[in-house]
């Protein structure tokens, strides 16, 4: 069949030649059109259910929202993993889906699950689903500071919210705009304990009042005189003084008025969070893109939308947007690789001509390239793929070898075509062509059949690690059957038009080839007839490569450099928001005097409705780097030490954005090792946490160790003594209610403002809140006898402590201690952190799991030694079914271990490290390394059949040295084409390629230069069987090779 | 007026128990539990509690089930192994009760490896103070939790 193909393309070559140019044209246009994102889409479907819980304690939170909601969400089908966050008023249930489930049908089967949650929740209290975004999904900040404004951080605020927010929101693909800083506006009136008292009012009657503070309403139609009318009662607040004159009760037959009891003031309501921008004050809102959005336009759309809007500002106001934006990483990435690819192409252009020392041979060869990256455009375009570093990866990857079947090709035509010429009757041209492309042809295709065989693996690959390198694997398959494509059509066909007609002259060699020759020939001499030397040889070799395997470490995936970093400041727990938020800003001042920082963002505590739960013990800072300047690792030590001189009691956790974001996914924490401690009580999960904390805090290269800061914090109790209670006619969980509604403040209603809505407040003032005994002479009740009941009456109030937080995972609760790794062997701190745990006892019902990226790794890792070997039986099997013969099968796989020898001796000069990535290089290259032995044993086969050459010494080094240049093409282009990914360790974009390009580069050196002296030598010895049996059953059945 | 100074006096002592006994302790727990300094018994004689010396610090961890886990910290929060401390912690327990503490009865946490852990009795009613009194190289020393619950 491949046949025909060939026939067909050299019969048909023009129209084979326009399809080819039709092909670049649109390809190209595809290929520009093509969405574009930093990795291939990494979100597994996640569906965030929130609850704002009043004041409620976190064990409360856990008791009578958490635990409802994640009873009814349980067992939904794909439900992967349920998280959740109880913290002081807000529950937080995180439900992970399976990779590939539809995220709208899953938010459906949670809306359905969260109507029966609903009625086991306390009234008033309102599960909602957050708007469908992603960990990967934050794209941008946006600041919003009052510059050279007068505005006050209310105004500044009102501005985010109401101005800028709308407008980003309108945005196609922006799912969510989370604002943190400033003061939100709030109408609040403050009741004075005493005043209430004195007007012989309760709590129970000040709250019925409110609750019907004034309002519009309809009386329905009238017609008056013909017309209709529409009758409307007019009882809405429209103002402060509106609020102020309400009406809430009598005393001694006299209306008493809001003014007598209360305070209204316009204030922010109690801060839970805030921003910073700069260092400066500010509104910091953090854009989410939704699932499907496309970063770098969606950016794009966003920045023009601010320019716009900058100009609607009031005089002075800062409106930034040039702070943390994940498309700036996106943007460097892909340049780099796109730069890569350039490269690569280049280094293969100056192979092809240095070999070949022809323009034509050079130029119908390298059509391969362009022509299998566009073909590979519109299959990507037809199954939705889109361009990202990974995709990009595979084709820089790809490309020395996207021109290897057309090495091939071209070399073997091209000798032919001059061995025609010598002809006394040279032969039709076409004729020789259609020979010479189908003699190479089975070669070629077996070769490529074990190379995509090899890539297979990858799809096996489950989790985040084959999200991303599965989208690698497609790009480098489909380029690479795209170029057998081209060498079995495009290139004969070229061939026909370029090299048909060549002179005569071009007969001889390159200088360059025939040196090449002259020296292999005289090695040749010495080694065809020593196999046992050879092989002893490099058996020696692969033992010393892999004597260096245990002092190698073991990484996951190798560090992004996205020009960014994520720094989290842990505070203790119980730290006021006003410290917390001083301190960070101290931190945030002293990181901006580093040259290298270009901005910063500081969020502190958490945004309302942020699914982004942190306590106000913590800072986040999202910095940016400039691209000039120091190492980074130099600049980041010097982040370190800043913080630590100017906060020295904070926790630091210092990452970047979306390594961080990568992290949670993996383990629903940020760091590389993960310590998960479950069980039922948190006061014990807590001790066991610091237990394990003592334990590892002196492993050398364990930095960032950090215990979950769930802890206890202060906490002003109020214990209600229901038989006193009792005694009074009061239970105890109304006084629980009133006292939650005057404390933590009640919405009474809503202010219309020029189109804003803003809430009106009732809560006790801050003189009686403040102020434990003032709580304690609250009026609960008034007895029909008179008497009042004051809460000291039937309550204990002090100052007692609690759990600042409680966490779940799977419906258990779960406690973390986290840390990374200071640039040392993940496997090796890990292993060591084991030996150490072992000495920690547990008691029944708590157990630990190792999670993190390093419980990636080695899951993913063992995963992909298991699919390496089932790869090699699949290239065994290729090869047996090819050559029928086991020996020459296992001959050709000879070469696996000597590319192992590279590839070991290159990891060990460079990262040291085995990284997921290495492992997937390594099963990659077992297949290119097979390539130059197909080659080779083929030719070998040939010759004795088609060319009258006995098996013997001379057989083997004429088919040596004829193979000599393919090989060494084909080997030298895929290495060449990889240097602008070798030489580029840590660059943005080339971090996961550049192990890659390590081991393939390393392996191809060794088992082409070893392979060369081994596979004729291998050959001379054990082959002749081998070799006359393949003869044999190849004469039977009337088969050509 | 006498009796209004008497009030404030009275109520302001109900809330200097919040406090805890000895100078305050401005550290978090290593262990997540709640934190108290270790003085010697003698030394809070005539109720100079804030002013002594802290020896040690403790470090209290209390289970849903009941069970006492007691740490003792160095006064610059590292880990202590116990050495020299006798086997055994006598804990005296009082209630608040009508807003006044009451003692309600002792028991003992017993020394396990660098801790000592042991059953607290159970108690219906909310706050509670337990004052523990360890010896260590024959020293009777004290530590007072206050308002637990």
């Amino acid at each position: 069949m491949l046949d025909a193909v060939i026939k067909f393309a050299l019969k048909q070559r023009l129209a084979v030649l326009a399809t080819a140019i039709l092909l670049m044209v649109l390809g190209t246009r595809e290929a520009i059109e093509l969405p574009v994102d930093v990795f291939p889409d990494l979100n597994r479907p996640l569906v965030t259910v929130m609850t704002e819980s009043g004041g409620l304690a976190p064990e409360e939170v856990e008791a009578q929202v958490t635990l409802p909601v994640e009873t009814a969400l349980n067992g939904l089908p794909g439900l992967l993993r349920l998280r959740s966050s109880s913290g002081p008023g807000l529950s937080i249930v995180y439900a992970e889906f399976d990779w590939g489930t539809d995220l709208y049908q899953n938010r459906q089967l949670v809306s359905e699950r969260l109507q029966l949650a609903r009625e086991k929740i306390p009234r008033g209290l309102n599960p909602v689903m957050a708007p469908s975004s992603s960990i990967m999904g934050e794209i941008m900040f946006v600041g919003l500071s009052k510059g050279t404004s007068q505005l006050t951080p209310m105004e500044l605020r009102t501005l985010a919210d109401w101005t800028v927010r709308p407008r980003l929101l309108a945005i196609r693909g922006v799912s969510q705009v989370i604002t943190i800083g400033g003061d939100l506006k709030q109408y609040q009136i403050l009741v004075s304990a005493e005043k209430i008292q004195g007007k012989n009012l309760t709590l129970e009657d000040l709250k019925h009042a409110l609750s019907e503070i004034g309002m519009n309403t309809t009386g329905g139609f009238i017609d008056i005189d013909d017309k209709e009318y529409l009758i409307r009662a007019l009882g809405r607040i429209e103002s402060l003084e509106d609020i102020q004159d309400a009406f809430v009760g009598l005393h001694l037959g006299r209306p008493v008025r809001v003014r007598d009891v209360a305070q209204v003031v316009i204030a922010h309501p109690p801060k839970r969070g805030n921003g910073t921008v700069n260092g400066e004050p500010g509104v910091v809102m953090t854009i989410q893109k939704q699932p499907a959005a496309e970063t770098v336009e969606l950016t794009r759309r966003i920045e023009a939308e601010l320019l716009v809007l900058k100009k609607n500002l009031p005089e002075g106001v800062k409106l930034e947007g040039d702070l943390f934006k994940q498309s700036h990483f996106i943007e460097n990435a892909l340049a780099n690789v796109k730069e890569a690819l350039f490269d690569g192409t280049l280094m293969v252009a100056v192979v092809l001509m240095l070999f070949l020392f022809n323009w034509r041979t050079t130029f119908i060869t390298l059509t391969a390239i362009p022509l299998s990256l566009v073909i590979t455009a519109l299959v990507f375009k037809f199954f939705d793929i889109g361009v990202n570093t990974m995709t990009l990866g595979g084709l820089a990857v790809a490309i020395g070898e996207l021109v290897d079947d057309a090495i091939v090709d071209v070399e073997n035509v091209f000798r032919r075509l001059k061995e025609n010429r010598q002809l006394k009757e040279p032969r039709s041209v076409l004729r020789v062509i259609y020979e010479a492309s189908s003699e190479v042809r089975n070669s070629i295709v077996f070769s490529t059949i074990i190379v995509v065989l090899v890539f297979m693996p990858l799809f096996a690959l489950d989790g985040l690690e084959g999200r991303l390198f599965a989208p690698m694997g497609y790009a480098y398959i489909i380029s690479i059957l795209a170029s057998l494509l081209v060498s079995l059509t495009v290139t004969p066909a070229l061939c026909y038009f370029l090299l048909g007609k060549e002179s005569a002259r071009e007969e001889r060699d390159g200088a360059f080839v025939r040196t090449l020759k002259n020296i292999t020939a005289k090695i040749l001499e010495h080694t065809v007839e020593r196999p046992k030397m050879i092989l002893a040889g490099c058996t020696v070799l692969l033992l010393a490569a892999l004597s260096l395997v245990p002092f190698m470490g073991q990484d996951f995936l190798p560090a992004f450099n996205e020009g960014s970093a994520t720094i989290g400041l842990a505070a203790s727990p119980g730290i006021s928001l006003t410290v917390s938020d001083k301190k960070g800003r101290e931190v945030e001042k002293a990181l901006l005097e580093i040259p290298e920082v270009k901005s910063t963002v500081r969020r502190v505590g958490r945004a309302e409705m942020d699914e982004h739960a942190e306590g106000v013990h913590w800072n986040e800072i999202d910095v940016d780097f400039h691209k000039e300047g120091r190492p980074r690792e130099e600049v980041l030590r010097l982040v370190r030490e800043k913080i630590k001189t100017t906060w020295p009691e904070v926790a630091i956790n210092l990452g970047q954005p979306i390594s961080h974001r990568l992290d949670h996914m993996l383990s629903g924490t940020r760091a590389q090792i993960v310590l998960k401690i479950f069980g039922h009580d948190i006061a014990e999960l807590r001790r066991v946490g610091g237990e394990i904390y003592q334990n590892l805090q002196d492993i050398p290269g364990l930095v960032d160790l950090q215990v979950e800061p769930l802890v206890q914090i202060p906490q002003l109790k109020i214990f209600i003594d229901k038989e006193v209670a009792a005694n009074a006619r009061l239970s105890a969980g109304t006084i629980a209610q009133d006292l939650q509604d005057l404390l933590n403040g009640e919405l009474v209603g809503q202010m219309l403002e020029d189109q804003r809505l803003v809430g009106i407040a009732l809560r006790l003032d801050d003189q009686t809140r403040a102020d434990p005994l003032r709580i304690e002479a609250l009026p609960i009740k008034q007895l029909p006898t008179g008497e009042r009941v004051k809460l000291s009456d039937v309550a204990n109030v002090y100052q007692g402590h609690g759990p600042n937080m409680i966490n779940r995972e799977n419906l258990q609760r779960r406690l973390y201690v986290s840390a990374n790794g200071d640039g040392v062997d993940l496997g090796k701190l890990v292993a060591e952190i084991q030996k150490r745990l072992e000495k920690i006892p547990l008691s029944e019902g708590y157990h630990i799991e190792l999670a993190g990226q390093f419980e990636s790794q080695q899951r993913s890792s063992k995963k992909m030694v298991w699919l390496g070997l089932i790869a090699l039986l699949g290239i065994f099997l290729v090869l047996f079914f090819h050559f029928n013969s086991s020996l020459l099968s296992a001959q050709i796989m000879l070469n696996i271990p000597l590319a192992l020898i590279g590839s070991i001796a290159a990891i060990w000069i460079t990262d040291r490290s085995f990284s997921l990535a290495s492992l997937i290089a390594f099963v990659t290259l077992c297949g290119i390394a097979s390539r130059n032995g197909i080659m080779m044993v083929s030719h070998y086969l040939h010759l004795m059949e088609h060319e009258g050459e006995k098996f013997g010494r001379a057989m083997v080094i004429r088919g040596t040295l004829e193979r000599l240049v393919p090989v060494l093409m084909t080997a030298l282009t895929a290495v060449l084409a990889l240097m602008p990914l070798l030489f580029a360790a840590g660059e943005p974009g080339k971090e996961i390629l550049h192990p890659v390009a390590v081991v393939i580069t390393g392996g191809l050196l060794t088992s082409t230069l070893l392979d060369l002296f081994v596979t004729p030598a291998v050959f001379l010895a054990y082959g002749e069987k081998a070799a006359l049996n393949y003869l044999k059953k190849q004469n039977q059945s009337g088969e050509l090779l | 007026m006498k009796f209004l100074i008497l009030a404030l006096c009275l109520s302001l002592n109900a809330f200097a128990h919040d406090e805890g006994h000895g100078p305050a302790v401005k550290e978090g727990g290593l262990y997540g539990g709640i934190l108290a300094s270790v003085m010697k018994e003698a030394d809070l004689k005539g109720n100079h509690h804030a002013k002594a010396t802290v020896h040690y610090k403790a470090e209290l961890i209390r289970a849903q089930d009941g069970t006492l886990t007691l740490y003792f910290l160095t006064p610059d929060m590292k880990k202590h192994d116990l050495t020299g401390f006798e086997n055994e912690v006598t804990v005296k327990m009082e209630v608040k009760k009508g807003g006044k503490y009451t003692y309600v009865g002792e028991f003992k946490l017993t020394k396990k490896d660098h801790l000592f852990s042991g059953k607290l009795p159970a108690v219906r009613t909310r706050p509670f103070n337990l004052d523990m009194f360890p010896v260590v190289n024959k020293e009777k020393l004290f530590i007072g939790f206050s308002n637990l619950d």
